[in-house]
């Protein structure tokens, strides 16, 4: 029996039959020395069926072990909309995984070890470790009235953790921006040495000559690594309609639009997109796992909420269809309403424009610790390379300036956004059975005015 | 025993060690929100992980996807020679254990039992686990070994409108009783009303058995040998023998005991058994397997972990007094955690951020809840301060706590918290 058959013969409204395929090789060094590879290849089946209110789902690697276990139940899940947008699409590689060999990665990985411990920098570095990953994932899927949807995104992906220190002072650096789909043609484009260079030498500054702030009001420019935290945090989690409607309640919590009715949730120059369609991001895709077709969500349009992020069964819910945001991990998850490219869209003035017009505040570039609470509202980021802005220009460095305020009241102090959008990457947690699914974040630098910072 | 584990083990041919390790992990999940039944879900996970060597050259690799037809030999060739290698353990012996709770086997057939157990006077969510797990393990050195467990672990939030309490709860047999116990629990916990503002500042806390767990959860992972050696671990510059909390402080690995995810043995053969990390306040010892434990000198723990060595489960030892003693002055007591982070492994400085109800005590009375507080401080003063724990423990795993702790509660003195 095929997975076609194994779908026709499950007699439900709707039924999606799922073969998925996730295969990974890891690369691990730490302080330059190969501390292992592994090759990992996970390929099973999935079949989801709805019926009376509940969703049934079942996994396994033979098709033979797929069971919907039926109950006596009323449920909570609502389905209107059951017509599936069939197609295929793939992302393509100009560089193949296979177009250097495995000691040829090891080694370009420990030249960039070996080029920026020779940096002239006071600050000791403790540690160094880089995981690389490159992976295939390919998904069939395959519904109740025959159609069917197929998918194959390659993604490469290195992240890196330092350790640094400066007499009493450590700081673990962390480096996010390299993750993408497609091939190693982002090896060359990425820039890595350069832009972690600047990275380690600018902590190096903080840790060295780094000074607390007075606990205070301040302007702040937010640099495009925390605007794309925050796009993904404050804003993405929150406009999952699933989330809003209580079904991760015991998990990852609801979000403040459960309770906040009025529409208005930041300024005029708030605008956030989440967008699968974006060429070779993180989070690429163009038709969901429920077989609807992936677009552009305006989440917030001019510091008004304008649409959820949608599943077939939310969107029942609320009235509407379902605007293509579910996806699962791997053949062993159900399909959930999942963030894809998150980010804040740029306005139209330069970085230097943005911070002329701030007398004292600071400019957050990087940061360590976040979080947030289960309503998605307080919130809470401490800086690492992070500098005063005098009378526009930028100063000294500032040692772990804490900023920790609502969602609503900094979205609501954002007065202008630069015209430079940096992504960065990030895997993406949620539901249980938990899964872990790949995403960009980004956005522009942000202007706040008049923001409470502590110290910690 | 484990033949066709034997016969992969054979069919990797020209390495001078080599394992093959099978997991299967059989889950029916039931997810309930607003009371009602979202889902429910019969997962079959089935992976074999394999290890080959050449001298310390290795690969780890998973069989029986499309990697199959990978020349592993080819790979581990091209590889230089690796920091850290995986070693495994002159250990010829065969070992079986089964312990299945055949009640839980009927309700994964029929998991309807589990919904009926549900009645709440608020609206609850949550989730209820049933696994029967199987590890299997052969390796070029000889040893020969299958556990099978049964293991049920789930947590239900209930909502009092916008007050919420919660509680979670593990065990390796299944009754009814401990999905209604953790239902009420988590009521009574959203019963607690009243909003109280708390000002940041230093106070007395209280954490609840989840909270713990989530905490000590990231303490056993900063224990793993290789956070030691990588630099991600407040245990970076310690030596055992060193005091690194309140001598009140007893924290365990313990894989011998009839609890979810113990095992009887690691991914290289070795036997596991309990042992203390932290021991009246003294740092005992890394969890370590061979390889890290050579690196550091010492002997493995029995945590392996090919290269990474973890925690099986967690036990915190209890304290002399009831809970209710801990919340006799001035207290906030925490229910419920989630999103902690670290700023920096080495030094532990942390947040996480307080959910559900987070409780205001006055002269041990509750006055109210307190929302959007954090704790903001370091692992490490959190170590020393702790001050008393109960008498009385619970076994919780929840999705934020996924390492089954058995754990007191526990009163901290002097505790940062942050409000946003």
């Amino acid at each position: 029996m095929d997975l076609d058959e194994v779908v026709k013969r499950t007699n439900l409204s709707y039924v999606e039959g799922r073969e998925h395929v996730n295969e990974t090789t890891s690369i691990y060094l730490m302080n330059g020395q190969l501390l292992g590879v592994s090759r990992e290849s996970y390929a099973g089946y999935a079949l989801r069926g709805y019926d009376n209110g509940v969703l049934y789902f079942s996994s396994s690697k033979s098709l033979d072990n797929l069971k919907l276990v039926k109950v006596k139940a009323d449920g909570w899940e609502r389905l209107e909309d059951v017509q599936v947008n069939p197609g295929r699409y793939e992302v393509k590689q100009k560089r193949s995984f296979d177009s250097m060999s495995l000691d040829e990665k090891v080694k370009f990985l420990k030249d960039v070890y070996l080029n920026l411990t020779k940096l002239d920098v006071k600050s000791k570095i403790l540690n160094f470790n880089v995981n690389y990953l490159e992976s295939v994932e390919e998904k069939r899927i395959v519904f109740h009235d025959g159609n069917e949807v197929r998918g194959r995104v390659p993604r490469v992906w290195i992240y890196f953790s330092i350790v640094m220190k400066y007499q009493d002072r450590t700081a673990t650096v962390w480096s996010d921006e390299f993750g993408a789909s497609g091939g190693l043609e982002w090896l060359d484009n990425w820039g890595i040495e350069e832009k972690l260079a600047e990275k380690i030498r600018e902590v190096d500054q903080v840790l060295v000559k780094g000074k607390a702030l007075k606990e205070g009001k301040y302007d702040v420019v937010l640099g495009p690594m925390l605007a794309g935290i925050m796009a993904h945090e404050s804003v993405g989690h929150p406009f999952e309609a699933d989330r809003v409607l209580g079904r991760e309640a015991a998990q990852a919590g609801l979000s403040y639009l459960t309770y906040m009715k009025e529409k208005k949730v930041g300024s005029e120059a708030v605008t956030v997109i989440d967008d699968p369609t974006l060429p070779n991001s993180n989070g690429f895709f163009e038709i969901d796992d429920e077989g609807v077709k992936a677009r552009p969500k305006y989440l917030i349009k001019k510091g008004e909420v304008n649409e959820l992020l949608h599943n077939r069964f939310s969107a029942s819910k609320y009235n509407t269809k379902s605007n293509g945001s579910a996806r699962a991990m791997s053949y062993n998850r159900e399909p959930l309403i999942r963030m894809s490219n998150t980010f804040f869209q740029p306005g139209d003035m330069t970085l230097e424009e943005l911070l002329a017009d701030v007398k004292e505040g600071v400019y957050f570039k990087s940061y360590m610790e976040w979080n947030i609470d289960d309503l998605r509202l307080g919130e809470r980021y401490v800086g690492l390379q992070a500098f005063e802005v005098r009378n526009g220009e930028l100063g000294d460095p500032v040692l772990f300036p804490v900023l920790e305020g609502k969602t609503n009241e900094l979205l609501s102090k954002v007065d202008g956004a630069s015209d430079r959008l940096q992504f960065f990457a990030g895997v993406c947690g949620k539901g249980d059975p938990d899964q872990g699914v790949p995403v960009w974040m980004g956005g522009p630098d942000l202007r706040l005015r008049d923001v409470y910072l502590k110290v910690i | 025993m484990n033949e066709e584990l034997l016969s992969l083990l054979d069919s990797l041919k020209g390495f001078d060690e080599k394992a093959v390790l099978k997991q299967r992990v059989q889950n029916t999940v039931v997810k309930v929100v607003e009371s009602k039944v979202a889902t429910v879900q019969n997962l079959d996970d089935e992976v074999y992980y394999v290890l080959v060597k050449k001298g310390r050259k290795y690969l780890v690799a998973t069989l029986r996807g499309r990697g199959e037809e990978v020349d592993y030999s080819r790979l581990v060739d091209a590889l230089e020679e690796p920091k850290i290698s995986p070693k495994l353990t002159d250990n010829a012996k065969e070992y079986k254990f089964e312990k299945v709770d055949h009640a839980m086997e009927k309700v994964k057939e029929d998991p309807q039992k589990v919904i009926d157990s549900i009645d709440s006077k608020y609206p609850v969510y949550g989730i209820v686990n049933l696994i029967k797990r199987e590890v299997s393990l052969v390796t070029s050195k000889g040893f020969n070994g299958t556990d099978v467990r049964s293991t049920v672990d789930g947590y239900f939030r209930a909502f009092n409108g916008e007050f919420s309490g919660q509680w979670s709860f593990a065990s390796t047999t299944y009754s009814d009783k401990l999905v209604r116990e953790a239902v009420e629990t988590a009521s009574d916990f959203a019963s607690i009303t009243n909003k109280v503002s708390v000002d940041d500042g230093r106070y007395d806390v209280v954490l609840s058995p989840m909270v713990m767990g989530n905490l000590f959860g990231y303490l056993a992972d900063m224990a793993s040998g290789l956070s030691i050696v990588m630099g991600e671990s407040i245990f970076y510059d310690v030596k055992p023998g060193t005091k690194v909390a309140s001598e009140k402080l007893t924290l365990l690995d313990t894989p011998k005991q009839d609890r979810p995810t113990s095992v009887g043995f690691d991914w290289e053969g070795t036997f596991t058994r309990d042992k203390a990390i932290i021991e009246g306040g003294v740092f005992k010892t890394p969890l370590l397997n061979n390889e890290v434990a050579e690196l550091l000198g010492m002997e493995s723990t029995g945590n392996a972990g090919w290269v990474y060595p973890r925690a099986w489960n967690l036990e915190v030892k209890e304290g002399k007094v009831e809970m209710e003693d801990l919340l006799a002055g001035n207290a906030i007591l925490f229910n419920n955690n989630w999103y902690t982070r670290f700023q920096n492994y080495v030094e532990g400085q942390f947040s996480t951020v307080g959910r559900d109800a987070v409780v205001v005590y006055r002269e041990g009375k509750p006055v109210g809840v307190s929302p959007r507080l954090r704790i903001a401080d370091s692992l490490k003063n959190l170590l020393r301060n702790l001050e008393e724990l109960s008498r009385e423990r619970y076994l919780v795993k929840w999705w934020d706590a996924p390492t089954p702790t058995l754990t007191p509660y526990a009163l901290f003195k002097g505790v940062k918290l942050t409000r946003a």
